[in-house]
């Protein structure tokens, strides 16, 4: 083996020992970024939880963090499964609102009068070269339910983007329960999207 | 000792037949869209689901909102002890026929020394319980299909499978067996109403959350039992939950 030879293996091995490198340092990146986006957004949970607001003042905190922590563009889509490439864009843009707005109303009832509990991180498992997997437990003290198993789904495209995607309280996912009822509900209305933007306003108004 | 077996038997046995009709002649049902293809009967299952919510909310929904706010904490931790001591017996022996032999074991275990306290006190300091354990379960580990979702009448909706593993539940259970210790047999005769009740109230937000905030409360019902009992069944962690099947088929990019 000459010389040459021989620095071209070492230059190529060296090359893929940093690609290694680079690779696993964006992977941490990703899962650090990921149990942050988590943790901030839990912070803020319990912020709005604990101050003395309006229902109607929570609903709109909830939606401004429904904006900031949550990929509402992928729930959207991910949420009508086949409907959402039929859809005009007119009608995507209008459910993508409304979706953000009956997650903020769901939230907000759900958590109710909580204000005292914290999360127990357990894991974060990239899940592809795009998605992280944060998992943990919501402890809520003086509850009937007082430890409450929770799965983040984190959408990171890049190292230094994360937005949530799902959330799963003891194995049942929110966005897969929203899908279905979405779908159910197009199907009975022969296809129609327009239908479930009618269903959603409908249960907003309530 | 006398048991009682037969008496049961002669009133489960009917039930057990149509339900295992219904989980043979549904099982080559097409996996392509799953949500749907699973529930082949939705049109009944609809009308009971309507039936179960009104006396949901005539009954079931009342009588838990008086529990959760007038029992002390203490109280229903102790009743919840004992609905799980009560069902030991069984997840013992399903852990057998599965093969897993140390929850078989940690159950038998947690039975005997709870036994002194009709299981009201975990006496017991296991940092992991046993895992609960049914028919249902068991079925699955011998590859018998899931077959169609069926709602029943107060007990809800299930897969035919698990509808069929619990009323063998009922059947086999040896604590339910026995019929002369007077005490243990008034015991199981309260033990499916304590259990609905103490359930009902462990989950009264998530259940009415499913009956007045969702767009379709039947769809919501439906879809939550099958993830959560997915998430219970041993085969779990070697297959592909819902949520990640469809995180694989999303496209991100457009």
């Amino acid at each position: 083996m000459t010389v040459y030879s021989k620095l071209s293996v070492l230059l190529l091995s060296v090359c893929m020992l940093c690609g290694i490198f680079i690779n696993n340092a964006a992977l941490a990146s990703k899962t650090d970024n990921a149990v942050s986006l988590v943790n901030e957004l839990l912070d803020e949970v319990s912020n709005i939880q604990k101050t003395e607001i309006s229902i109607e003042q929570r609903r709109t905190d909830f939606l401004k963090l429904i904006y900031a922590y949550f990929d509402i563009n992928i729930i959207a889509k991910a949420s009508t499964g086949p409907y959402w490439r039929a859809a005009t864009s007119d009608e995507k843009e209008h459910y993508t609102k409304l979706i953000s707005e009956l997650i903020a109303d769901v939230t907000s009832s759900q958590l109710g009068d909580i204000d005292n509990f914290s999360f127990d991180f357990q894991s974060s498992i990239p899940k592809g070269d795009k998605m992280v997997m944060v998992s943990g437990n919501l402890l809520v003290p003086n509850q009937s339910i007082p430890k409450i198993s929770v799965k983040w789904r984190v959408s990171t495209p890049d190292s230094d983007i994360a937005k949530i995607i799902d959330v799963e309280f003891e194995n049942i996912s929110m966005l897969v329960t929203q899908k279905q009822e979405n779908v159910a509900i197009i199907r009975k209305n022969a296809g129609s999207f327009p239908a479930l933007i009618e269903a959603i306003e409908g249960k907003l108004r309530k | 000792m006398k048991f009682k077996f037969m008496k049961i038997h002669q009133f489960y046995l009917p039930i057990m037949v149509c339900l295992g009709f219904i989980l043979t002649s549904c099982s080559g049902v097409d996996k392509s869209d799953a949500s749907f293809n699973r529930d082949p009967f939705e049109n009944t299952n609809r009308q009971i689901y309507a039936f179960n919510d009104s006396v949901d909310t005539l009954i079931l929904e009342p009588v838990a909102y008086g529990y959760k706010k007038a029992i002390p904490q203490s109280a229903k931790t102790a009743v919840a002890n004992h609905v799980f001591w009560a069902g030991l017996p069984n997840t013992a022996l399903n852990s057998g026929l599965q093969g897993n032999w140390e929850n078989a074991a940690l159950s038998s275990l947690h039975f005997s020394v709870n036994a002194l306290t009709l299981g009201l006190i975990n006496l017991v300091s296991e940092e992991e319980p046993p895992v609960s354990q049914d028919f249902g379960k068991t079925l699955s580990v011998y590859d018998i299909p899931e077959g169609p979702y069926v709602v029943l009448p107060i007990l809800g909706g299930k897969t035919s499978r698990h509808a069929f593993g619990q009323v063998a539940n009922m059947i086999v259970n040896p604590y339910s067996a026995l019929e002369e210790k007077k005490a243990i047999s008034q015991a199981v005769s309260m033990q499916p109403v304590l259990s609905t009740i103490s359930w009902r109230a462990a989950n009264f937000d998530i259940v009415n959350d499913i009956k007045y905030n969702s767009l379709d409360g039947y769809v919501r019902a439906r879809s939550a039992y099958y993830q959560l009992r997915f998430g219970e069944m041993p085969s779990s962690s070697i297959h592909k939950s819902e949520a990640d099947s469809l995180f694989d088929d999303l496209d991100f990019e457009e």
